[in-house]
């Protein structure tokens, strides 16, 4: 077996696949948390960003936090796991491109990611390159889950 | 593919049902509906908070009927404060907010205040705690610069 078959074969290993789900789902969890508790608070962090409706702000910071809980407590429940991967990896790739047109804007602001509370400004290169690294576990359960052999 | 768009559909729409769930119990109703107040062109949205002067101040602070918030960094704090005043620096909000929950009650009366009249700390302080769930918060703009020039003494 080449090295290639073995880093594929080594990245669909049942084990890997578990702890990328734990992972991916774990962190989205940790980062509702906070935006479930403070809405309002996650509501002026949106604001913030310029970039949605005033209409929809509220709606928005009611619901997201909820879809990133659901969506990591399936995963990890192993419910809908491709589905709940690639819904957190459209997510990611959504807050990505947010915070880059931001930062092509000029406007910099608290991010939100994991506190809607706390923090100033983040430096959006470091928030990208941090959401890039989290993908990578998406990635994983994306593209080299083994096709369960049919009966 | 159809499958995963069918599914992906169904978390979001539980995630939408428990939110506004959510958000229909006591204390948390955020208006759906009604859009966000405008965000300044120039800076993120800004609350403007009821002012407190020195007077103000005293007779609260004495009468237990205010918690005073010190929003400087900690060694300033340490080089003298107003009597009474607690150290919540807004840098650190995020870590020691939690540490001070216990003792603010979302009624209480919270006063901040920061060096003086130039310093914004006592301003962003104000907005975090409002966030937090705190309603009831005045700013003392004078700070210690105010508190001394009226000559009340500090506590070290």
């Amino acid at each position: 077996m080449d090295l290639k078959n073995r880093a594929v074969s080594f990245l669909g290993s049942g084990f890997i696949q578990f702890l990328a789900c734990l992972m991916l789902g774990g962190i989205f969890i940790y980062a509702s948390i906070d935006k479930i508790a403070h809405p309002q608070a996650f509501a002026r962090v949106l604001a913030n960003y310029r970039l949605l409706p005033a209409i929809a702000i509220h709606g928005v910071a009611v619901v997201l936090p909820w879809v990133e809980c659901m969506a990591g407590a399936f995963l990890i429940l192993g419910l809908f796991r491709h589905s709940a991967a690639m819904l957190l990896a459209l997510m990611l790739v959504m807050f990505i491109l947010v915070t880059g047109l931001n930062a092509l804007r000029g406007v910099n602001v608290a991010c939100g990611c994991f506190s809607a509370l706390g923090g100033g400004p983040e430096n959006p290169v470091g928030v990208m390159v941090r959401d890039l690294l989290i993908l990578i576990p998406a990635v994983v359960i994306l593209f080299f889950k083994r096709e369960e052999p049919s009966e | 593919m159809r499958e995963s768009v069918l599914e992906i559909a169904l978390m979001i729409l539980l995630a939408a049902l428990i939110g506004i769930g959510v958000n229909l119990l006591p204390g948390r109703r955020l208006p759906l509906f009604r859009p966000f107040p405008k965000v300044r062109a120039g800076g993120p949205a800004r609350e403007s908070f009821q002012e407190a002067d020195a007077d103000m101040v005293r007779q609260f602070v004495s009468a237990h009927t205010a918690i005073l918030l010190d929003a400087r960094p900690p060694d300033e704090f340490a080089s003298g404060h107003i009597p009474a005043a607690r150290n919540l620096p807004v840098a650190r909000f995020a870590e020691e907010f939690p540490r001070l929950t216990p003792a603010l009650d979302g009624n209480a009366m919270i006063i901040v205040y920061c060096r003086g009249s130039s310093c914004e700390d006592s301003q962003l302080l104000a907005e975090k705690l409002h966030l937090g769930g705190l309603r009831i918060i005045l700013v003392y703009r004078g700070g210690i610069e105010d508190w001394i020039g009226k000559g009340y003494g500090l506590e070290k």
